[in-house]
């Protein structure tokens, strides 16, 4: 039973918006081995932002469990918790959420700083500073390190996005709709970099994406429909 | 521990946005509003003190009757080998008319008085009294009421029998204008004046058949450091006050013994650091013995600080009740300031909710987030004090420069010296107020960007992301 990264247990998620009661999450299942390629699809609206935000743990769910490491996370303390979303894990949002004062470098260094303790980080600031400027040199970005996301198209700041969730190695990147908001070309760039991410170093991931064809580059594709997995057909 | 990110963060923030600045500013306007106020109307209160203790000394002891007392002079004598206590002097008051005597040249001028008997020296050295007169004071020696050895040369001076010379309170013969100067007549000095009290019959009643009027030369004046308080006063020496006052020593033929001479009051300078209260006990006590031993049983005796007398205590305790309100205005203030902060930075850290998501999302702590802005509030608060100060300082030591051009560009005075006690607002800062405002504008700071922040930071990371 040990060989599973994440694992999700009867989950159970509903939003109550005065009379009305969304049940978004019925008894979910779902478990991801270490160096996995998972994609999620399912119709908008259906829950795979959800999903993925209480799998990154930046959400709580009703009832129903998630294991990190076979460790119930639930009894995990607030610091614990904080610590295991800064280094183990790495979520790429479908709205980017990047910080309007900072660069892009600075956007895609702010988990290793928040990692390091004001010493260690003098001690590790140009090290870091050339690993994230690799990242964005990769996502085609490294002309862009100085600006700021405003001035970012989309496609941009999603870029920038991945690079953020992946400056720190996390074992789990978790990617909310990646190649969402780019043309054919630059999605299928994105792709490879997960792809290669999967296969050199073994990077477990999962990723929702609504697009049967990205989905199918994953290695297994699950369907999220009326709150609950399913293989897809 | 402070992480860098928390640092830098805050940095940022204070760097990019203007909110920043129109807090930094409101914090240092309400900073310097408050410091400028405190300071002027504290400034009263104490230059009010100031200028009332200057003008009494420390401790006045004093007869509560016209008649006077007796042994004032081993009073005083005996008062001086005391500790903690530098100079005594006998004082005698009586009321008076002043008649400024140059028929012709002013016309016909006389005015109640209160004439006042002093050793000039001993006087002075207890009181300010110097320091306010308007010739003597640039003298170095000690201020003197003796004629001068040479009489002026001024033909109202002919066939005058002059029996000394005498200082005049200012208001009694000048206008005071609001710049607070007084237009001196140059010819009411060194010439003639006649000072005239009632003579009291030795049984205390007027002695309608001998009012008593003697020529002086008035040769200065005296300018109080509390105008409108003090009555208009004439000064003279005492031995002659003593004796127009009929307090000199007599022999009492019924009784067939000799009465001591009298005088009004006896003032007392204390060393700057002793206790008035102990001291006038021991006053009491070496006058009481002063008054058994001589078998004196005569009417009640005061014996006050300077700031218990009637109309100064009464003054000063309105003066407090207005400082009382005015510490409840400026604590209103004062908790509008906090409140118009809190609320900027109620504003500045709900817009930034989404970003304190992202940080929760990428593993920062929710104390992390409250560092940050705990950081960016303290900077705020702490820039905006000084800054507050900054403003504030110049601008109560400058006041009445401030005050004088305002005046003149506008023509709108405020302070008007005329009417108010005095010559100028207060220009000190009161460093103790100065202090508790600024801490309380770091306080205020930090309490309003904790509250928000702490929100902010509890909330779930996907909430604070979702926050609109
Ligand atoms: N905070 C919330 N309060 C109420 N309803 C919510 C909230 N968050 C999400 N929902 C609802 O839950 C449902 C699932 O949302 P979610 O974002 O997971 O969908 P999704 O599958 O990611 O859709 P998309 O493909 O459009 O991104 C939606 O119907 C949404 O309206
Ligand atoms: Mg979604």
């Amino acid at each position: 039973m040990n060989n599973t990264i994440i694992r999700a247990e009867n989950l159970v998620k509903t939003y109550t918006t005065g009379p009305e009661v969304l049940r978004i999450l019925r008894g979910l299942e779902l478990s991801v081995r270490p160096g996995e390629f998972l994609a999620v699809t399912g119709v908008s609206g259906s829950g795979k932002s959800t999903l993925l935000h209480l799998l990154g743990l930046l959400d709580e769910c009703d009832s129903g469990r998630i294991y990190f490491d076979e460790q119930d996370v639930s009894a995990l303390s607030r610091a614990q918790r904080d610590r295991l979303r800064n280094r183990q894990i790495g979520f790429v949002f479908q709205f980017y959420h990047l910080l309007p004062e900072l660069t892009v470098l600075e956007n895609t260094m702010l988990p290793a700083m928040v990692t390091n303790s004001t010493f260690s980080w003098l001690g590790s600031r140009a090290k870091l500073r050339k690993q994230a400027l690799e990242i964005l040199n990769q996502l085609s970005l490294a002309d862009r390190a100085k600006h700021r996301p405003a001035q970012l198209s989309g496609g941009e700041q999603q870029r920038t996005a991945i690079a953020r969730a992946l400056i720190n190695k996390p074992r789990l990147l978790l990617a909310d709709e990646p190649t969402g908001n780019l043309d054919l070309d630059t999605g299928a760039r994105i792709l490879d970099l997960l792809e290669t991410l999967n296969s050199q170093h073994n990077q477990t991931i999962v990723m929702v994406s609504h697009d049967p064809d990205t989905a199918n580059r994953a290695h297994r594709c699950l369907h999220l429909e009326q709150g609950q997995i399913h293989n897809c057909s | 521990m402070l992480r860098h990110f928390e640092l830098f963060l805050a940095c940022r923030y204070l760097k990019k946005k203007r909110l920043a600045f129109f807090s930094i500013a409101a914090v240092a306007l309400s900073v310097a509003m408050l410091i400028v106020v405190s300071s002027v109307t504290g400034g009263f209160v104490k230059q009010y003190r100031v200028a009332c203790h200057s003008s009494y000394g420390d401790i006045i002891i004093s007869a509560d009757s016209l008649m006077g007392f007796p042994y004032y002079d081993e009073l005083v004598t005996q008062a001086r080998k005391l500790d903690g206590l530098r100079e005594a002097t006998a004082v005698i008051k009586l009321p008076g008319l002043l008649r400024i005597d140059q028929p012709g040249r002013f016309k016909l001028f006389v005015k109640g008085v209160q004439v006042l008997g002093i050793e000039p020296k001993s006087y002075s050295q207890i009181t300010n009294f110097k320091a306010g007169l308007w010739k003597q004071s640039k003298l170095d020696a000690p201020p003197s009421l003796a004629l001068p050895d040479k009489l002026p040369d001024n033909p109202y001076l002919k066939g005058v029998k002059l029996r000394g010379a005498c200082i005049v309170g200012v208001e009694v013969v000048c206008n005071r204008s609001s710049d607070a100067s007084y237009h001196r007549k140059k010819d009411l000095y060194n010439s003639p004046v006649i000072i005239s009290v009632m003579a009291l019959k030795r049984t205390g009643l007027i002695d309608v058949d001998a009012t008593v009027r003697y020529p002086f030369l008035l040769i200065d004046d005296f300018e109080a450091s509390v105008p409108l308080i003090t009555e208009p006063t004439v000064y003279i020496p005492f031995a002659l006050a003593q004796k127009m006052s009929r307090m000199l020593e007599y022999h009492d033929d019924d009784a067939a013994r000799t009465k001591p001479a009298r005088a009004s009051q006896v003032q007392i300078l204390a060393e700057p650091d002793a206790d008035l209260q102990e001291l006038k006990k021991r006053l009491r006590e070496i006058w009481d013995k002063i008054a058994w031993d001589n078998a004196y049983l005569g009417g009640a005796m005061v014996f006050e600080t300077w700031d218990e007398q009637e109309g100064i205590a009464s003054f000063i305790a309105q003066f407090e009740r207005e400082r009382t309100l005015m510490t409840i205005l400026f604590g209103i203030m004062g908790v509008v300031s906090v409140f118009l902060i809190f609320c900027i930075f109620f504003v500045i850290v709900t817009e930034k909710i989404p970003d304190i998501g992202i940080i929760k999302s990428v593993g920062g702590s929710s104390a992390a987030v409250g560092r940050i802005f705990f950081v960016y509030a303290g900077a705020v608060g702490v820039v905006g004090a000084f800054l507050g100060l900054a403003m504030g300082w110049p601008f109560v030591v400058h006041i009445n420069a401030i005050h004088d051009w305002v005046a003149q560009t506008f023509d709108w005075r405020v302070y008007d010296a005329a009417v108010l006690l005095f010559p100028y607002i207060p220009n000190e800062v009161d460093w103790y107020a100065t202090t508790i405002i600024m801490i309380a504008a770091l306080v205020g700071s930090l309490i309003g960007s904790m509250i928000p922040a702490a929100r902010a930071a509890l909330m779930k990371p996907i909430q604070a992301l979702r926050y609109e």
